[in-house]
């Protein structure tokens, strides 16, 4: 097991070392800092200048290795557009999206398991259909269109809930929702498939062969192996509900990363967006991590590589 | 003799149906006549498709005049809609379903120019990890660990942004940000059929691995890489759509079904179907690949 954990680990640095390099690479050519740093309207002379007191006439791998020897000490840069450090911005909006991404995972978990396992119990049945159907319809719509959608319908035709700041709980209620559905099919037809299978295998028949009742079949026996799927893929959803929060966030008016992260983009701020993208990338990395290792701890099988 | 001949030419026939089973052809033809789901996605693809093409003879009004004594008609089921402008129009009044049927075009043009491109990297890059296994197979996992931990859609907005928008951007960017599940799909599949014996035959009669993977393995791929497609295709035209709606993607004043949504957003309050209408169409296209996952 501590074998398996290193092995993981290990992978997990030469992973976040390539992102980060990636990451630096893809947004520092894609566009001139200096010239962005400048604005529209500067001349080549300020240009130059700013490229030379900003250090971006530097070879690029010298950048990128004082970049990420500046990121181990902590320093993450300072925002050009900001003006202050971006780790101060990351702390600032962080909790935010956290709690963004916490009331989205209790919406895709509750939704997605209770519509899988009630699909699976019947295949075919009326509500197997319905589930399917659901996860189609939320597959399709786009997340923006919903959080819309669900502003126009709750917020301004039967106005019960807020739909724009961060204030109060109930600011949270529409954007969980919407950023949580997106997720929902996924978790859906993996229980779904998953409790199909299990249900149909020979050691639940000699669980009702013994008499046992539906409901400790289903929960003690059957749900535990068909969640082991499930658990990879949550941590990924949670990965990927970060990076959907720029939309989520940019609809509802919320102020966390991804509002950050879309202002940033548009002040053309170099720094703040690159620590962005390495900062989610890097919570996807220890959540896949996570994850596997809690798998191999609930399912033995899964340590033998 | 002749009657003979006569009975065995009248039972051939028979007999064939009895033994021989349906093509692999002729089965998949039989099974889409059946599937509703199949029949409603293809509908709507084959819809789209027609509209984009012909947009241009489609349409009623151009997309691109403003009528500013016609702003924000409301659509014909309306009480003051009219049947010159069938869904209203916008708050320039532009015709809107002028401009949705334009805006399929820039939908569909990047949704597939970035599935083909993101398809050509990821069935490449499985083919070869898929069929080499080894080192090279290893690295190309790794690869895809990378790919699968960046967060894309961010990255597709930043880097659309600061290269410059236009559709050429959109489908490079998306195309190299959406290759992961092709590759995925190829590699596994590469795998299974590399030890086949088909495979083994060819090799032994004197194929190189440049004939046994362009000959052997890839057009049997052919049917998965195309499910795989036309998901990607409605992620993609989705991610389009959102990057647009931020305004990062398509600029105005071309017509894509996001940034009309961006633009009716102001008055969706007062004119809902501003952001209806278009959001309707996005998602009927994203149900396509959807009702495609049962077959």
């Amino acid at each position: 097991m501590l074998k398996f954990i290193l092995k993981r680990l290990a992978l997990g640095l030469a992973v976040a070392f390539t992102v980060s390099l990636a990451t630096f690479l893809l947004l520092n050519l894609a566009a001139d800092p200096a010239a962005m740093v400048a604005g529209e309207d500067a001349t080549q002379d300020a240009i130059e200048q700013i490229r030379v007191q900003f250090g971006f006439d530097r070879p690029l791998y010298v950048r990128f290795f004082e970049w990420l020897g500046n990121l181990m000490t902590g320093d993450f840069g300072d925002s050009y557009y900001w003006k202050q450090p971006v780790f101060d911005l990351l702390i600032d909006r962080a909790p935010v999206t956290l709690t963004l991404a916490a009331g989205a995972l209790t919406v895709t978990v509750v939704v997605g398991l209770t519509l899988g396992v009630l699909a699976a119990l019947k295949p075919n049945g009326w509500l197997d259909r319905f589930a399917l159907s659901f996860g189609t319809a939320a597959q399709a719509i786009p997340n923006f269109w919903l959080g819309l959608i669900l502003i126009i319908l709750l917020g301004v035709m039967f106005p019960i809930l807020p739909v724009s700041g961060d204030t109060s709980w109930k600011h949270f209620v529409l954007p969980c929702l919407v950023l949580g559905t997106s997720s929902v099919p996924q978790v859906l037809r993996l229980t779904r498939t998953g409790m199909i299978e299990v249900l149909g295998s020979d050691y639940i028949r000699t669980a009702r062969a013994k008499g046992f009742r539906p409901r400790q079949i289903l929960f003690r026996h059957a749900l535990r192996n068909a969640l082991l799927p499930v658990v990879s893929v949550i941590t990924i959803q949670i990965g990927y509900k970060l990076g959907g929060s720029v939309i989520t966030e940019t609809v509802f008016a919320l102020n966390g990363l991804g509002r950050l992260a879309y202002e940033s983009i548009l002040g053309a701020d170099v720094p703040t967006v690159q620590m962005l993208v390495f900062f989610f990338a890097l919570i996807f990395i220890v959540l896949s991590i996570l994850g596997d290792i809690l798998n191999a701890w609930l399912d033995p099988r899964m340590r033998v590589e | 003799m002749n009657t003979t001949a006569n009975a065995v030419a009248q039972m051939a026939p028979k007999m064939a149906d009895d033994i021989i089973d349906l093509t692999p052809k002729e089965r998949m033809i039989k099974r889409a006549k059946g599937h509703l789901g199949f029949q409603f996605g293809a509908f709507i693809v084959i819809l789209f498709a027609l509209l984009s093409i012909f947009a241009p003879l489609v349409a009623p009004h151009d997309p691109y005049i403003q009528d500013l004594s016609n702003r924000l008609v409301p659509p014909v089921w309306n009480a003051e809609g009219s049947w010159a402008h069938i869904l209203g129009t916008d708050q320039l009044g532009r015709d809107y379903l002028s401009r949705l049927i334009y805006g399929a075009r820039i939908s569909m043009g990047v949704g597939f120019g970035a599935a083909t491109l993101g398809c050509i990297i990821g069935v490449s890059i499985g083919l070869i990890a898929g069929y080499m296994g080894g080192r090279i197979d290893q690295g190309a996992s790794f690869l895809l660990t990378c790919q699968l931990a960046l967060p894309s859609l961010l990255l597709a907005m930043a880097l659309v942004f600061f290269v410059g928008s236009s559709v050429a951007t959109l489908v490079v960017v998306l195309g190299v940000l959406h290759w992961q599940y092709y590759m995925v799909v190829t590699r596994t599949l590469t795998r299974q059929i590399r030890s086949l014996e088909y495979v083994s035959a060819a090799r032994s009669i004197g194929s190189n691995d440049r004939q046994v993977l362009f000959y052997e393995i890839l057009p049997n791929l052919f049917n998965q890489i195309i499910v795989v497609f036309s998901l990607e295709m409605a992620v993609v035209i989705i991610h389009e759509a959102s990057l647009s709606f931020l305004g990062v993607g398509v600029q105005p004043p071309t017509a894509s079904w996001g940034l009309m949504i961006a633009e009716g957003k102001t008055m969706m309050y007062f004119q809902p179907f501003l952001v209806t209408v278009p959001g309707v169409a996005l998602a009927g296209f994203g149900c396509k690949p959807a009702w495609r996952r049962y077959p």
